[in-house]
């Protein structure tokens, strides 16, 4: 039981530190996306043309951002040309996508709340399990009523085990969930410029602006990125 | 008050309640497992056909999809909304308001009774950890009161009480542990399935309030009527008539 419950801990505590390693690089990666494709993204919905949007939001995977005017980009064509109306649908839209967002980033999170909950039950169980061989073998009618003690105060050891890894993965949720919260708030703000943009968007048949375009960084000179920036419109 | 021979009364509640607990967890875990597959079966059957629909703007195909998938979360939003549909208003801002008024009561219903399981695992949870606490605690002291302190006399009743009350104490943590992973795996799932519906639902607003791929009615211009062909007609055989012809309007109207 006591090898058991060890090899448990170990792998509760590599799992979490694990956890959070990758959740660490994936929002660093996810910041960093978000930081080139905000500029650009303004221009790509002015544009209205869907593979510019596309090549925009398969640069940057990793941006929620980007996957948040994907989502809504892809639907906004439908939405009809009254202000009103198009404001309170792009508004739905853009929640829900924000939900998923919120989702997607919880999950491991929550993983790390439960793994932290588990610890405790999980040492106090191999104490009591630890108590009960120690008390087992006593002749109780006999005098040595101290005996079983040494053995309960050392399994005592397996529930103070328990509550610091659990204390350790709590601690680490804690954090984590407070980078993510603040990582959503961002990308809260980000999608109240999104929605500026959309509503700015010429709808209908309209002529679509065409404006002049950004060079990539990789572009020679006179060649011109599909994507438009916010500084040259 | 004892029962049987060494078990309290409190010993042998516990356990029962613990044995009932066993049976409620394992009910649950078994409704939940088929509730959710069923419901996801439903929904990867009828997700793809209703988007189709709704994206060539079939509502009679949406209705029946939402009709023949009923188990589906988003069947019973979708075709509450198609039926409010009916009655739409006018304004498409106060038809938006309505119809968003009706999937977040009917999603609301529809995935309350959803998260029932956990909500029960919840309870299973709280008493499988506070019978046994509860039962423990009450023979200790009991126990505790015969003891000498000094000779250490007595201390057999502790050291059985113990004996008794722990693994009853560890198996309630065990399924106060197995409750807790039901509920949250039953709350992951209904999120997962509420996104899913909403996802639909939102779909059928914008496919429902956005952009008609009907033809709409002309708007009201003064003296069009006079470019109609029919107007036009009785205008060119008035022309072709000759003036001395009898008049059989004014002659009907004297």
């Amino acid at each position: 039981m006591a090898t058991l419950i060890i090899l448990i801990f170990i792998a509760t505590a590599v799992t979490s530190i694990s956890l959070v390693i990758s959740n660490l690089s994936d929002m660093q990666a996810a910041r960093l996306d978000t930081a080139s494709i905000r500029p650009e993204i303004s221009a790509a919905i002015q544009n209205a043309d869907p593979s510019q949007m596309m090549a925009l939001c398969a640069r940057y995977p990793e941006s929620a951002l980007g996957r948040v005017a994907k989502d809504v980009f892809a639907k906004s064509d439908l939405l009809p040309a009254d202000e009103a109306t198009r404001s309170e649908l792009l508004r739905m839209l853009l929640d829900h996508a924000l939900a998923r967002e919120a989702e997607r980033a919880t999950r491991a999170t929550n993983l790390l709340r439960t793994i932290g909950i588990i610890c405790i039950p999980l040492g106090l169980m191999a104490t009591i399990s630890d108590i009960e061989l120690a008390i087992a073998p006593l002749g109780w009618r006999n005098s040595q009523h101290l005996a079983p003690l040494a053995a309960m105060a050392s399994a005592a050891a397996y529930t103070t085990a328990g509550l610091l890894l659990s204390l350790s993965v709590l601690a680490l949720y804690k954090y984590l969930k407070t980078r993510r919260s603040t990582a959503l708030s961002e990308l809260d703000d980000s999608c109240s410029e999104l929605l500026a943009a959309f509503l700015s968007r010429p709808t209908g048949r309209e002529a679509q602006r065409r404006v002049c375009l950004t060079p990539p960084c990789d572009a020679e000179p006179g060649q011109g990125s599909p994507i438009l920036t916010r500084e040259h419109l | 008050m004892t029962v049987l021979p060494g078990f309290p009364l409190s010993v042998v509640l516990t356990l029962l309640i613990l044995l009932i607990s066993v049976f409620a967890l394992l009910v649950l875990f078994v409704i939940q497992l088929v509730l959710y597959f069923r419901r996801r079966s439903q929904s990867r059957k009828l997700e793809p056909a209703l988007r189709a629909a709704l994206a060539e703007k079939d509502i009679r195909k949406a209705a029946y999809l939402c009709e023949r998938h009923k188990a589906a979360p988003p069947a019973l939003v979708i075709s509450s909304m198609i039926a409010h549909r009916e009655c739409a208003e006018p304004s498409a801002l106060v038809g938006v308001e309505e119809f968003k008024r009706i999937w977040l009561s009917t999603a609301g219903r529809a995935f309350s009774k959803s998260t029932r399981p956990a909500e029960f695992a919840y309870w299973i949870r709280i008493i499988v950890i506070s019978a046994p606490t509860l039962s423990l605690l009450l023979d200790i002291s009991r126990s505790l009161k015969g003891i000498d302190l000094i000779s250490g006399d007595g201390s057999f009743s502790l050291y059985w009480a113990l004996f008794r009350g722990l693994p009853t104490f560890s198996f309630g943590m065990f399924l106060a542990v197995l409750a807790f992973a039901l509920e949250q795996i039953a709350l992951w799932q209904t999120t997962k399935l509420k996104l899913m519906s909403d996802d639909v639902a939102i779909e059928f607003l914008v496919n429902c309030v956005g952009k008609s791929t009907r033809r709409g009615s002309t708007r009201y211009q003064p003296g069009s009527w006079m470019s109609l062909p029919e107007t036009q007609r009785i205008r060119s055989m008035k022309e072709v008539e000759p003036e001395d012809a009898p008049d059989e309007r004014r002659v009907a109207a004297t």
